[in-house]
């Protein structure tokens, strides 16, 4: 598979053109040699984008390129969940994939907690690979590819950038480093609470009601960043209506990029760019316009209680 | 507002019924809660996310809570009266039935567009379970199917648009032969913010002049202006038809007063969340809690906070000491501070 293989494979996905089960194991081989080879905590040079969930809003994300810029001429660390709840994880999930083989220091993935076997079964990811494949093997190699994924990164050694949060069992950055990642997502521990853990107001850590991680507080954010000598942290996982929140004096900053959630939200959603001094600078945007969304009336609107 | 015809409004908002069995079919057979009577109902058997299913389940006990409590505290008063508003092919009756929480000398009616009607009536004939739910303890002379309906002494079923008022209030006072001073309990989910308001102020207007000792359980979605709300209508009306009374009542307070304003001295309102966090039981939450992986807390939240269930009592001929002794034991009490919700 070539260069001009994949700028192709780009192009015909950024037209929802789904490329055949024989050409996505390539790919995804291909995609495999490289995440092996990274880190736990991925190093990453400003400036650079940071994207929260993008969660299948295929339609939304060829928007967030738009406001972005596209690889490689933008830098992106995306910050995990790229699958379920949307109607269009395989493309997005293949166009980021293609993306990463295409442009691999240009393109960060890091992985949310849907990179996982059990929640793409309860959350759509499974179905729509069944649905537009008529067999489990794409979802199955999708999976293998979610195992070696990265759990974090690390911009200008200053801005530590992971799906959900921090965890009571990592002081500090070694702690991730010696992760063995190369697995399901486990029930808890370490590297389940990196990928679902929340910031809130609390003190010290609390159990989160989501059902695997932690709340962490402000104290515990500020002992992370003094140890391992950081500025901030960038995280996703949690739906904003406003597209990014700030909290505990900017320490935090939860970044959301998934426009109409679900097409039940109506929230915005944005992307943060991290200029040369590590200076953030949030663009908001919306939800691709019907006009650009080919499987508009084709599908069901999200359920209400009638 | 939309471009559609009235009879295709019409058949989007009766196809709601079947969106609703369909959705309390689904949380049922996940084991959120028992319900035997719902799978009869249901044709379509389509999977729902973890959010609605439990969402459902908020909905089903809550209502089904405070009518029992509404039964409960009238027990003294002789026989009761519940007329279920739009009831489709709700299970309530039966569920109250097989639970022995009315009976003999209660009367239960079930108003809905006879296209509906007909409908339910047609699953009673296939399956004698209901059929014998309906006849026990029943006097047989006073058993009679009509067109579009049945009649028996405990329970009637009758086809009528709702926005015929003379209508509505002939077959009730009438044909039903309720009685305007019994203990009456009206149930009303998602039916009046489908009726243009004008119609819906009427209906509840209505019940508080003609019957005596009566209360109004209104189950409907607010806050259609902010951005989570405004999606919400927009992916609602795509259906087909206009949520025509939820803008003239966009909020709880809106609707709390408009109850008062027609009639209805004593009103709780409550955001779903709010009941669902401080009102439904702990035990029975954490168990449905392990049912499914829930995880999007936020989009819970706020799906939850833009429904609500109202609640209200009007006691003609009750010492005030007594009405209010029977209105602080019916009504929810809560944590939450429900004034900051109604700001």
């Amino acid at each position: 598979m070539g260069i001009s293989d994949l700028d192709a494979w780009i192009e015909k996905l950024k037209d929802s053109v789904l490329p055949s089960e024989d050409e996505i194991k390539v790919l995804c081989g291909k995609v495999r040699e490289i995440l092996v080879e990274e880190g736990n905590v991925q190093v990453v040079y400003a400036p650079v984008v940071v994207v929260g969930d993008v969660h299948g809003q295929f339609y939304d994300l060829l928007e967030l390129f738009k406001v972005g810029g596209e690889p490689p001429w933008t830098n992106y660390i995306f910050l995990g969940d790229f699958v379920d709840r949307g109607y269009n994880s395989v493309e997005t999930l293949l166009l980021l994939l293609a993306l990463k083989v295409r442009f691999p220091d240009r393109v960060a993935l890091i992985r949310g907690n849907h990179e996982s076997r059990q929640v793409t079964q309860v959350y759509g990811f499974y179905e729509e690979c069944v649905r537009k494949f008529g067999s489990a093997t794409v979802w199955r190699l999708c999976a293998e590819i979610f195992d070696c994924m990265s759990l974090s990164a690390v911009v200008e050694q200053r801005v530590f950038c992971v799906h959900g949060g921090l965890s009571p069992g990592i002081e500090s950055l070694e702690d991730i480093e010696a992760i063995d990642r190369k697995q399901e997502v486990p029930h808890e521990g370490p590297m389940c609470d990196l990928l679902w853990s929340d910031p809130e107001e609390v003190e010290g850590w609390t159990l989160s009601p989501r059902g695997a991680g932690y709340l962490f507080g402000e104290e515990a954010v500020q002992h992370f960043l003094h140890v391992n000598h950081l500025n901030f942290i960038a995280r996703a996982h949690q739906l904003v209506m406003e597209g990014y929140k700030q909290m505990f004096q900017g320490r935090v900053v939860t970044v959301w990029s998934a426009p109409n959630y679900c097409y039940r939200c109506g929230n915005v959603a944005s992307i943060m760019e991290l200029d040369e001094n590590l200076e953030r600078n949030f663009k908001v945007f919306e939800a691709a316009p019907e006009s650009s969304r080919p499987e508009k009336g084709r599908v069901k609107a999200p359920d209400y209680f009638l | 507002m939309n471009n559609f015809s009235l009879e295709e409004q019409q058949r989007a908002i009766q196809q709601t019924n079947d969106d609703a069995a369909i959705s309390k079919y689904c949380a049922v057979s996940k084991g959120y809660y028992n319900d035997p009577f719902i799978s009869l109902f249901v044709k379509t058997k389509e999977k729902r996310q973890p959010l609605i299913n439990r969402g459902t389940y908020a909905r089903v006990q809550a209502v089904q809570l405070l009518v029992e409590r509404f039964l409960h505290l009238t027990k003294r008063y002789g026989k009761r009266q519940v007329i279920n508003l739009g009831a489709g092919f709700d299970t309530l009756f039966f569920r109250l039935r097989d639970k022995e929480v009315i009976w003999k000398g209660d009367v239960f009616v079930e108003l809905d567009f006879p296209e509906v009607t007909q409908m339910k009536l047609r699953v009673f004939r296939q399956h004698a379970a209901l059929y014998s739910l309906l006849t026990k303890d029943t006097d047989m002379k006073s058993f009679q199917e009509t067109q579009d309906g049945l009649s028996c002494d405990i329970y009637k079923l009758i086809g009528v648009d709702l926005q015929q008022i003379e209508k509505l209030s002939y077959l009730l006072e009438q044909t039903c032969q309720l009685s305007t001073h019994a203990p009456t309990l009206v149930i009303s989910e998602c039916v009046l913010t489908y009726i243009e308001p004008q119609s819906a102020d009427q209906i509840i207007q209505y019940f508080s002049k003609t019957f005596s000792f009566i209360s109004f359980i209104l189950f409907e979605l607010t806050f259609p202006t902010d951005p989570f709300g405004r999606q919400m209508v927009k992916n609602i009306e795509q259906r087909g038809f206009s949520l025509e009374s939820l803008l003239s009542y966009p909020s709880l307070r809106a609707q709390k007063e408009r109850f008062i304003q027609f009639g209805y001295p004593k009103v709780d309102i409550k955001s779903m969340y709010t009941i669902y966090e401080d009102v439904l039981a702990v035990e029975e939450k954490r168990r449905i809690e392990r049912l499914e992986l829930l995880d999007e807390l936020e989009e819970w939240k706020l799906l939850l906070q833009h429904y609500f269930l109202l609640y209200c009592l009007k006691l003609d001929m009750l010492q005030e000491s007594e009405a209010d002794e029977l209105w602080n034991s019916f009504r929810f009490i809560s944590k939450r501070c429900e004034e900051d919700y109604l700001s």
